[in-house]
C-alpha cells in the first residue's frame, strides 16, 4: 500500500511539468506549421525528430526529483527502497504516457501531411538507410512505410520504433536520476571534482587520450558501429543494459543515503 | 498501541560519537520527555528512530520490528522535526491532503479545526510561514496523524507564550482522548515538566537517567523561606541551586527529606525538574 501511495505522489508531482512540456510542444508545432505554411517560394526541408525532446525532458525532470521527494517521503514514513522502486514505476508509467502521446502526434504528422514537408521520427532519422528495398536512402516516415510491402512489416517497423522510443525515454530518466542521486550523496568538494573538474579535464584531453590508444579505440568504435549503433536491436539492447546497470546503481546508492534536510 | 525499543544504539559521525551504546525502552501510552544539553544526541536519536540516518551499530524496534527501511514499522511513527522536509511551494491544505494519503488514520477534520484554533490559514503557502507558524503547521500534522507513536523534536520552536500554552493543552486533550506513545524533545524543561510522565536524559551520547518524573523529583526537594533561615538550613546539605528574591530564598536540595528537621516557617515543595536537569548534566 505504501508503494502505491509513494507512486501516486511522485506521479502527481510530475503532472504539472508534463502538461507544461506538452503545452510548449504544441505551441512549437503550431508555430512551425504556421511558418511553413507561410513560406514563400519553393523552399525544401524536413521536419525531423520532434520526439527527441521527450527523452531530454525526462532527463531534466529526473535530475530534479530525488532531493525533494526523499525529504517529503521520508517525513511521511516511506522507506528509501519503496521510494526508489516507486520512482522507477513512475518513470515507466510517464514514459508510457509520453510514448502514446508522441505516437499519436507522429501519426497525425505524417499521415495527415500536416507540415507539407516530410516528417520523420528520431528512430527513422538514425536507422533510415536500411529501410528501402533497393537500399535507397529515404528520409520520410511515410515513404519508409510505403516501401514495406506487407502489413506485418509495417507493424514490425512501427513496433520497433515504439520500443526504441520507450526504452530511450526510460534510459534518459534513469540516467538523470542516477546523476541526481550521486550528486546528493557527494560532499561539496566531491561535487566540484566529479561534475566540473573531471568533465572539463576529460573534454580538454579527449583527443590526447584517443591518440594514446588510437588502435584500441578505433577497433572498439568499429565494432560498436557495426553491431550496436547501426542495428536497432543492438541499440535497444544497449539501452536496456544501461537502464539495468544505472537503475541498480541508483537503487544501491539511494538506499544508503542519509537524509540531508535543509535547516530552516 | 506501540512500544519502541532502542537497543545498543551507537551513532558515529567521523570522529564524533553522537550516541554511545544507548538502550532505552519507550513503553506504550506514555508521554516522555527526552532531555539533554545541546549536542547531547537527542535529535540524532529521533533521526535514527525515523530512518533518516543509519546507526553505526544497534537496532531500533517498533513492536519488535526493526524500523530500518521498514514501511510497516515506520508507518506507526509520526515525527515533527524542526527540519525543512516539506516542499516550500505547497500550501497547508495540500500538505494536509498528502498526509492523509500516507497516514490512513489522519483526521483531516481535526487538522482543519486546529488550523482554525491556531489561526493558520490552510491556503497559506509553506514558504510564507514564519518560524513559529511553521512549527504550528507541523504540530497540527503531528496531532492529527493519529499514529501510535508521535515524536516532537523542539515542537515549540518560535512559538509565543500563548501558542505554547495552546499546544500543551491541546496535546493533553489529544492524549487523553487517544492515548499513545509521545516523545517530546525540548529545552524548555519547566514548561514541559507538567506534561510529561517519564523522563529520559541524554548526556554526551549516553543515557544517564530514565525514570518517571515523580521518582526523579523525589530524589530531592525545594525549600523556601527567609534568606537567613534558608542559609542556616542548607549548611550541611547538597544544594543544587538557589533562587533569591529580596529577603526570600528558595534552595533546591538533593537527598531525602527529614521532615522532623525542617523549621515550621520554611515551606517544602517538589524539586524543580530544570534545576535537577542542570545538576545532572553539568560537567
Amino acid at each position: 500500500m505504501k508503494f502505491s501511495k509513494a507512486f501516486k505522489y511522485q506521479l502527481n508531482d510530475v503532472k504539472t511539468s508534463l502538461m507544461s512540456f506538452y503545452g510548449v510542444m504544441i505551441g512549437v508545432e503550431i508555430l512551425l506549421s504556421l511558418l511553413i505554411a507561410f513560406c514563400v517560394g519553393n523552399v525544401k526541408g524536413n521536419v525531423i525528430g520532434l520526439d527527441a525532446a521527450t527523452p531530454v525532458f525526462l532527463f531534466i525532470l529526473s535530475l530534479c526529483i530525488f532531493s525533494t521527494n526523499f525529504s517529503f517521503l521520508n517525513q511521511n514514513s516511506i522507506s528509501r527502497r519503496t521510494m526508489v522502486l516507486s520512482c522507477f514505476a513512475m518513470f515507466a508509467t510517464v514514459a508510457g504516457i509520453m510514448l502514446a502521446i508522441d505516437a499519436i502526434n507522429a501519426a497525425i504528422m505524417y499521415m495527415g501531411d500536416f507540415y507539407k514537408y516530410p516528417y520523420s521520427t528520431v528512430y527513422e532519422m538514425i536507422f533510415h538507410q536500411f529501410e528501402s528495398a533497393d537500399h535507397r536512402i529515404v528520409d520520410k516516415t511515410s515513404d519508409i512505410l510505403q516501401n514495406l510491402p506487407t502489413v506485418s512489416q509495417k507493424l514490425t517497423r512501427i513496433s520497433a520504433n515504439l520500443i526504441f522510443n520507450y526504452v530511450s525515454y526510460i534510459a534518459a530518466a534513469v540516467s538523470g536520476y542516477f546523476i541526481s542521486v550521486v550528486f546528493y550523496r557527494l560532499s561539496k568538494i566531491w561535487r566540484i571534482i566529479v561534475f566540473i573538474i573531471i568533465p572539463v579535464v576529460l573534454l580538454n584531453s579527449a583527443y590526447s587520450i584517443y591518440r594514446l590508444g588510437q588502435s584500441f579505440f578505433d577497433t572498439i568504435s568499429r565494432w560498436m558501429d557495426r553491431n550496436i549503433f547501426n542495428s536497432p536491436t543492438g541499440t535497444i539492447i544497449l539501452m536496456l543494459i544501461w537502464i539495468v546497470v544505472f537503475g541498480m546503481l541508483s537503487y544501491i546508492i539511494a538506499t544508503r543515503a542519509g537524509l540531508k534536510p535543509k535547516k530552516e | 498501541m506501540s512500544t519502541i525499543q532502542v537497543k545498543n544504539i551507537t551513532m558515529q559521525f567521523k570522529e564524533v560519537i553522537a550516541l554511545n551504546d544507548v538502550t532505552i525502552t519507550f513503553d506504550e501510552n506514555k508521554i516522555y520527555g527526552l532531555l539533554g544539553r545541546n549536542g547531547a544526541g537527542k535529535s540524532t536519536l529521533l533521526n535514527l528512530m525515523t530512518n533518516k540516518i543509519f546507526p553505526t551499530s544497534g537496532e531500533i524496534l517498533v513492536d519488535g520490528e526493526n524500523v530500518l527501511e521498514n514501511d510497516n514499522a515506520l508507518g506507526k511513527i509520526f515525527c515533527m522535526c524542526d527540519k525543512d522536509l516539506y516542499p516550500k511551494e505547497y500550501s497547508v491544505k495540500k500538505a494536509i491532503k498528502w498526509s492523509k494519503e500516507f497516514y490512513p488514520d489522519f483526521d483531516t477534520e481535526y487538522a482543519y479545526k486546529l488550523c482554525e484554533k491556531f489561526q493558520l490559514s490552510p491556503k497559506k503557502k509553506l514558504k510564507g510561514l514564519s518560524t513559529g507558524y511553521n512549527s504550528i503547521f507541523k504540530i497540527i500534522l503531528a496531532l492529527a496523524a493519529n499514529t501510535p507513536i508521535v515524536l516532537f523534536d523542539e515542537p515549540v520552536l518560535g512559538l509565543d507564550a500563548n501558542h505554547r500554552d495552546m499546544f500543551y493543552k491541546e496535546l493533553i486533550n489529544n492524549y487523553s482522548e487517544n492515548p499513545r506513545t509521545i516523545i517530546i524533545s525540548t529545552h524548555l524543561i519547566e514548561e514541559v515538566s507538567d506534561v510529561i510522565e517519564d523522563v529520559v536524559i541524554i548526556k554526551d551520547g549516553k543515557k544517564i537517567v530514565q525514570d518517571s518524573v515523580e521518582n526523579i523529583l523525589s530524589r530531592g526537594y525545594s525549600i523556601s523561606g527567609s534568606a537567613q533561615k534558608i542559609d542556616e538550613f542548607i549548611k550541611d546539605k547538597e544544594v543544587i541551586g538557589v533562587d533569591t528574591l529580596g529577603a526570600f530564598k528558595t534552595a533546591h536540595i538533593m537527598g531525602s527529606i527529614d521532615k522532623s528537621g525542617i523549621p515550621d516557617d520554611l515551606e517544602v515543595t517538589k524539586l524543580d525538574l530544570q534545576k535537577l536537569f542542570i545538576q545532572l548534566t553539568n560537567a
